[in-house]
């Protein structure tokens, strides 16, 4: 699980721009990752490996000509097919055309936001801490399942203009499930150092979960006023943020928001900022082209401002009348979806979760949700299932468990619905797009659909 | 490269391995993309590496490494070992793997043209002559056009003395367009959506599917969508044609017979199943003219290869015969859980990066007997689906729901017109219950599944489901 030093990223790179001299552009990505992972269930460690790679990405012109290519083959031999693919690449193209400029410096070109310590923590030391978890479902006659991982992440930008930026990071995190005969319990935690995950305390959490979820009712599909904590909002973020924030849907016409930037769509207490800055959010300061990330205003007082732009979709609004620069949110090149935001923040509102809890007199509380995905884009209807604990909420009391429920839910219709945020947040992997740092939500008349029969 | 096997397999025992197995693959892909005409992508990539499993004090360890010497097969051999000995110190059962006789063998995925020989100005001008089609329409805003391919040379061994050599190849290609008007944009795809077509076979794939010769009525599709009324709400007869069966099958009964699942495996992600090993032999999990077959060795599947990542060569067996659950996707750990002597060979990774999981075969819907005309024809009020937009389905793979591009709607055994957003929604067991009628084998279709995910790490893997059109009765649609 060695990380690459500045020295060897800079061997490859140098090498490469190397072997490159004769042709008129050259750009490159060098990314390396490394994970750990014990994996659990049925309170033993079921699976339980290291895994490393690491890959070059090129991107060069020659003779007007651009070609691709990818390897993960870093010796000598390996870099020297790789640049003869992607000349061999380039022979077959058309000329290209609207050649951007290569990205010369960034500003921001370095941030480290890896500990070394997380980055070599030991399967023993996992190991050790797992036991704690069995034996807290032992004791309450519970199976557990989960995960307890460790892994970094690095990548390094150079071209042939002269840019080179840097990025790494770690995270550990932890996830468990407890079963009980009925009902299950659930919770997650992530951070940079595994120092900040608390293990034992999510684990009594879940455990707490699944004992108040034991023996649930009938649920009764229909419209509910729901709380959400922040794992059960971020499903709901991250398919705002695929269908919604990035520029080049807008351009298409085919996104949902397209068209309605300056209009007011969502509840007053629903703001939302891309920020890679966040100090929980860990983000990388400039995207895959070398652009610094700017911090943008994505949605102030449910007022969406517009989505975010990489260098192409900026020149292609721009040619519509705007003017438009990059905020910084390109992707990988050549990928088929255009710029996203990696790092949103929902803004925080005043509240406890509790008192979310205590302000609803019929309602559900929600532990997280599963499988969402998309019934509708033009509505942004998603659909769903409610998991781990799905709780009644009488005259501000959560009083007794449900069965798991489906939903079927507009976007815009749940996020003008917000009747309270929280003032705490938490940090969520994406499954795409990033990390979010998200408020739990009150929300009204959100739509159950059918029960599951658990 | 034996002595590359054998080195690794070496280190494993000398560090304490009771049992080892190593794979070393090397993958070459290519992906060709257009956009709106313009070439989207058009990338080559080459990948390297070596994973390593052992057995350790009756505990699982792997490590994998990009680089390919032998300092780090050495290396990952004993942090496997390391990491194995961290698992046993709080496991209670031992793994015990299920023999399997110890072949030495080649196999290679038959293809009839190698598609890294076709060349890049043929396969260019095959989407861009799509593309133009695609888009001969202003009310077509955007239209993507895909290729892809790729070629796995695997080597595998283990300490039991198994050596298999595999040469993989699929193959694959698809379009989709979006037509917009007043705001609302309508997808069509061709072949299939997510992507569209990919098999174990080589270019005679990208012939077959005559990509240009169904361009215009996709796009014509996609148009009319905007205008097609909304697919009805309530409870009526449903007819789904192989575009979407296939992930009908994949979610409520592939990822369900998932021995790893069904035995808590996966709970804490991707969940659990319903269909647990107490109902093995009686549980009636759709009507007596349900038959799901899975095998590893039908023709053009992307699950079909010679053997398995546990060395396992590929078998044909039922998991619902005549409406009964009777058999599992099972990998050489978890086989005995269920009695069975063998392991069904389902155990696979994404390349060498991943360690094997259990994982679905290729697993198809037998025909029945039925025409087009009769299954049409046999309905009073309802409607049929094609080409899945949208999959969602509870951890035990009970509560289901789906979204497709395109409906018909069917009055009086007559097909009456187009319906856009269709949906429906059921119970699984319940589902397939009200399946009364198949169609014949002439409508049988053979569908891959390129990007199934699955684990922690995530990992995607493939395989195939062929059907025929097939009937439900009593659904609920239009959700």
């Amino acid at each position: 699980m060695s990380v690459y030093t500045r020295e060897a990223q800079d061997a490859i790179l140098d090498r490469v721009l190397d072997l490159c001299k004769g042709v008129e552009r050259t750009e490159l990505r060098l990314s390396a990752s490394a994970e750990a992972l014990s994996r659990f269930a049925n309170n033993g460690i079921q699976q339980n490996l290291s895994q490393q790679d690491a890959a070059l990405q090129i991107s060069l012109v020659e003779n007007g000509r651009q070609g691709f290519a990818v390897t993960n083959r870093l010796d000598g031999e390996g870099l020297a097919a790789l640049v003869d693919s992607a000349r061999r690449i380039a022979s077959f193209q058309e000329p290209a055309k609207n050649l951007l400029p290569l990205v010369p410096s960034c500003p921001t070109p370095e941030r480290d936001c890896l500990d070394h310590a997380t980055a070599e923590w030991g399967p023993e030391d996992k190991a050790a801490l797992l036991a704690r978890t069995f034996d807290l479902g032992r004791e309450a006659g519970m199976e557990t399942s989960g995960i307890l991982s460790n892994s970094w992440s690095q990548l390094a930008i150079a071209n042939s203009a002269g840019l080179r930026c840097r990025y790494q990071s770690s995270r550990a995190r932890f996830s468990t499930t407890y079963h009980g005969t009925d009902a299950s319990g659930w919770s997650e935690g992530e951070a940079r150092s595994f120092n900040a995950l608390d293990i034992e305390a999510l684990s009594l959490e879940a455990r707490r979960i699944a004992q108040a979820a034991a023996g649930p009712g009938k649920p009764e599909p229909g419209p509910w006023t729901v709380v959400l904590p922040p794992a059960a909002v971020a499903d709901l973020i991250m398919f705002l943020n695929w269908l919604g924030l990035g520029a080049q849907d807008h351009l298409a016409g085919t996104s949902p928001l397209a068209g309605k930037t300056g209009q007011t769509l969502f509840s007053p207490l629903f703001s939302i900022t891309d920020d890679a800055a966040h100090p929980m959010a860990d983000g990388m300061p400039f995207d895959f082209d070398g652009v610094s990330r700017r911090t943008v205003p994505l949605v102030d007082k449910g007022v969406f401002l517009g989505p975010v732009h990489d260098r192409v979709t900026a020149r292609e609004a721009s040619a519509q009348g705007a003017v438009v620069e990059s905020t910084g949110h390109g992707l990988p090149r050549p990928n088929p979806h255009g710029p996203f935001p990696g790092n949103l923040v929902v803004a925080p509102g005043t509240a406890s979760l509790e008192e979310l809890v205590a302000g609803t007199e019929r309602g559900l509380f929600v532990t997280h949700l599963h499988y969402t995905n998309v019934q509708d884009r033009n509505e942004m209807m998603l659909t769903g299932m409610t998991r781990d604990g799905l709780f009644l909420i009488e005259k501000g009391r959560i009083t007794r468990p449900v069965r798991n429920m489906r939903f079927t839910e507009s976007l815009f219709r749940a996020f003008a619905n917000i009747e309270a945020v929280t003032r705490d947040q938490a940090f969520h992997g994406g499954f795409f797009g990033g990390g979010f740092v998200l408020p739990g939500l009150k929300i009204r008349d959100f739509h159950f659909t059918s029960e599951s029969g658990f | 490269m034996k002595d590359m096997l054998q080195l690794a397999l070496d280190a494993a025992r000398a560090a304490g391995a009771d049992w080892a197995d190593l794979r070393i693959i090397h993958t070459r892909r290519q992906a060709i993309q257009t956009r709106n005409g313009v070439l989207a992508n058009l990338t080559d990539s080459e990948d390297l590496g070596f994973g390593i499993r052992v057995l350790a004090g009756g505990a699982w360890g792997f490590a994998s490494s990009n680089r390919l010497e032998a300092a780090e097969l050495k290396a990952k051999a004993a942090e496997a070992v390391r990491i194995a000995r961290a698992s046993a110190s709080l496991n209670r059962e031992q793994v015990r793997l299920a023999p399997e006789p110890a072949w030495r063998d080649f196999w290679q995925t038959p293809i009839q043209i190698d598609p890294f020989a076709v060349g890049l100005p043929e396969k260019l001008a095959l989407l861009m002559e799509c593309d133009r089609i695609l888009r001969a329409d202003a009310r077509i805003k955007e239209a993507t056009c895909s290729m892809s391919f790729l070629r796995e040379h695997q080597h595998y061994a283990n300490s039991e003395g198994a050596h298999i050599e595999q040469l993989l190849t699929r193959s694959g290609a698809g379009y989709t367009v979006t037509a917009v008007e007043n705001g609302e944009a309508q997808e069509r795809s061709f072949p299939m959506s997510h992507g569209g077509q990919v098999m174990g076979l080589g270019w005679e794939l990208i012939l077959a599917l005559d990509l240009p010769g169904n361009a215009e009525r996709t796009r014509e599709e996609a148009i009319a969508l905007l205008s097609a009324p909304q697919c009805p709400s309530g409870r009526m007869d449903l007819i789904l044609k192989p575009m979407q069966l296939v992930l009908q099958i994949h979610e409520s009964v592939g990822h369900a017979s998932e021995l790893d699942r069904v035995l808590g495996f996966e709970a804490n992600y991707a969940g659990t199943s319903f269909a647990t090993t107490d109902k093995l032999g009686h549980f009636r999990y759709g009507s007596p003219i349900v038959n799901l077959v899975a095998d590893g060795t039908v023709p053009g599947g992307l699950a079909t290869q010679g053997y398995d990542d546990d060395g396992v060569r590929q078998q044909r067996w039922h998991i619902v015969q005549e409406g009964i659950l009777k058999g599992y996707m099972t990998n050489r750990e978890l086989a005995h859980r269920v009695e069975e002597e063998r392991s069904r060979g389902c155990n696979r990774a994404e390349g060498w990066f991943h360690l094997p999981i259990t994982r679905i075969n290729n697993l198809s819907l037998m025909p029945g007997t039925h025409s087009w005309d009769q299954l049409v024809g046999e309905v009073e009020d309802g409607v049929i689906m094609d080409a899945n937009k949208c999959w969602s389905i509870d951890q035990q793979r009970l509560n289901f729901q789906f979204g497709c591009e395109i409906g018909w709607r069917v009055q009086k055994g007559k097909i009456t017109g187009m319906v856009k957003n269709p949906t429906y929604q059921s119970i699984t067991p319940e589902f397939w219950g009200s399946c009364d009628a198949i169609c014949g084998p002439e409508h049988w279709q053979l569908v891959g599944v390129a990007n199934c995910g699955k684990g922690q790490p995530g990992q995607t893997a493939e395989m195939s489901h062929g059907s025929s059109p097939a009937r439900f009765r009593d659904i609920m649609v239009g959700v």
